[in-house]
């Protein structure tokens, strides 16, 4: 691996420190709930503020050590195993590709040991329907994600079997990018229906509305692996088959992956993608609806 | 939502039946929405399974639900053959305004001037 490439590994190593660190500071934990709050406009009751800020820093712990083992495992592989003339950016996009999937499989392992109960003598509150993964997650995630990983394993079939392997640096760069991110959909379609098959107990409306915001924010977590994945399989592959080639359809489809992309990131901030499950699950919200649980009850 | 108070002298077994015949009667749970497994209410409400078990059995006999076997529980329609064709009608409206993240006054708005025309 060469300079610039461990300069990346370093950064995502130390910045995931760093995170593990903060989620243990009290300080850090109500500022990012309340920012959290502001960012989904739900307000939060002041009892329920400690709660949900430990569930968010145990969510964003697991995460953090997980993209810290995962960038120093693929990290400390690559360095070894990968000649040293090989692309740097390739490398590169590895080792961020696997920050990813760690960020997802700790936020899985979090999400799926969390716990909540409520005082047996307490009301209790329940939603009266069901509810599934996409009542959590927006379609331009949901369905992009899927979209992007079924288009990055069409890409290595066609490469496989009409093209002459270019450059066997960049096949294996493609086979990797479509492999891990098939993995990390499996991984997040099986995740993340256990996550939204557990209980919620709770014991008023605010705690329901706050249990929902901490599922969609692992959701959103989980998906943005193969979502990242996919993507950096189909820009890597087409870039560089056009590359190798000479060929101009490969180039106009990786600016149309581009673009897309573009369109997908503007669109995921005009609709406000993260407060999707608030428009879903609780159209018809008032601030009245989330009192504490006597009010509920009464 | 469904709320089981533990202090009230009403049993829950009951309390959670007739917040179903409520939420059916008032619309609330339209006709075809899906119900939570027997399990998952048990656990989020801290009841027994039996006790939801038991309560799905009476409102499926008396018609507020229906069992599709393994997919699950069915709010069913309710009323007359026209009122119920209409709640199914609804539900597939309600259903694909919701996948189209349009919003509820909006939606409103143009089935009443669907129903104006």
């Amino acid at each position: 691996m060469d300079g610039g490439t461990w300069f990346i590994s370093i950064l995502l190593f130390v910045t995931s420190l760093a995170l593990i660190a903060l989620s243990f500071v009290p300080y850090y934990a109500r500022y990012s709930v309340l920012r959290y709050a502001q960012r989904l406009e739900l307000r939060l009751p002041s009892h329920l503020e400690g709660v949900m800020g430990r569930r968010l820093m145990a969510r964003m712990r697991a995460g953090a050590i997980g993209a810290a083992v995962f960038v120093a495992a693929s990290s400390a592989s690559l360095a070894w195993l990968v000649e040293p003339d090989i692309r740097s950016n390739l490398v590169g996009l590895l080792v961020i590709g696997a920050a990813f999937v760690g960020i997802g499989v700790g936020t899985a392992v979090a999400a799926l040991a969390a716990s909540s109960s409520v005082a047996p003598d307490q009301p209790r509150v329940a939603r009266a329907g069901a509810v599934a993964v996409k009542d959590y997650l927006a379609p331009v995630e949901l369905v992009g994600a899927r979209v992007v990983v079924a288009g990055a394993v069409l890409l290595l079939v066609w490469v496989t079997v009409f093209t002459s392997r270019y450059a066997s640096v960049d096949y294996v760069g493609i086979t990797m990018f479509s492999i891990f991110g098939v993995l990390s959909l499996v991984l997040f379609e099986v995740a993340s229906r256990r996550i939204v098959d557990q209980s919620q107990p709770a014991g008023s409306t605010a705690e329901l509305v706050w249990d929902d915001a901490i599922r969609a924010s692992a959701l959103r977590d989980l998906v943005t692996a193969p979502l990242a994945l996919g993507v950096y399989s189909l820009l890597f592959g087409f870039v560089s088959v056009a590359d190798a080639n000479g060929d101009v359809v490969f180039g106009l489809l990786g600016g149309i992956v581009f673009v897309t992309l573009l369109a997908a990131a503007i669109v995921s901030r005009v609709t406000r993608t993260q407060s999707y499950f608030v428009r879903r699950l609780w159209p018809d919200l008032r601030w009245s609806d989330t009192a504490d649980a006597t009010t509920d009850a009464a | 939502m469904l709320t089981i108070d533990p202090k009230s002298p009403v049993p829950p077994f009951e309390q959670l039946r007739l917040q179903f015949v409520e939420q059916v009667r008032s619309g609330e749970l339209a006709a075809g929405a899906k119900l939570p497994t027997v399990r998952r209410l048990a656990d989020d409400l801290g009841l027994a399974p039996n006790t939801v078990a038991r309560c799905y059995r009476e409102l499926e006999r008396d018609g507020f639900i229906e069992t599709r076997g393994r997919n699950g529980s069915f709010v069913s329609a309710q009323g007359d053959p026209a009122a119920q064709q209409a709640q199914v009608a609804a539900r597939a409206y309600a259903d694909r305004i919701k996948q189209l993240g349009l919003s509820t006054d909006d939606a409103l708005a143009w089935v009443a001037a669907a129903l104006r025309a």
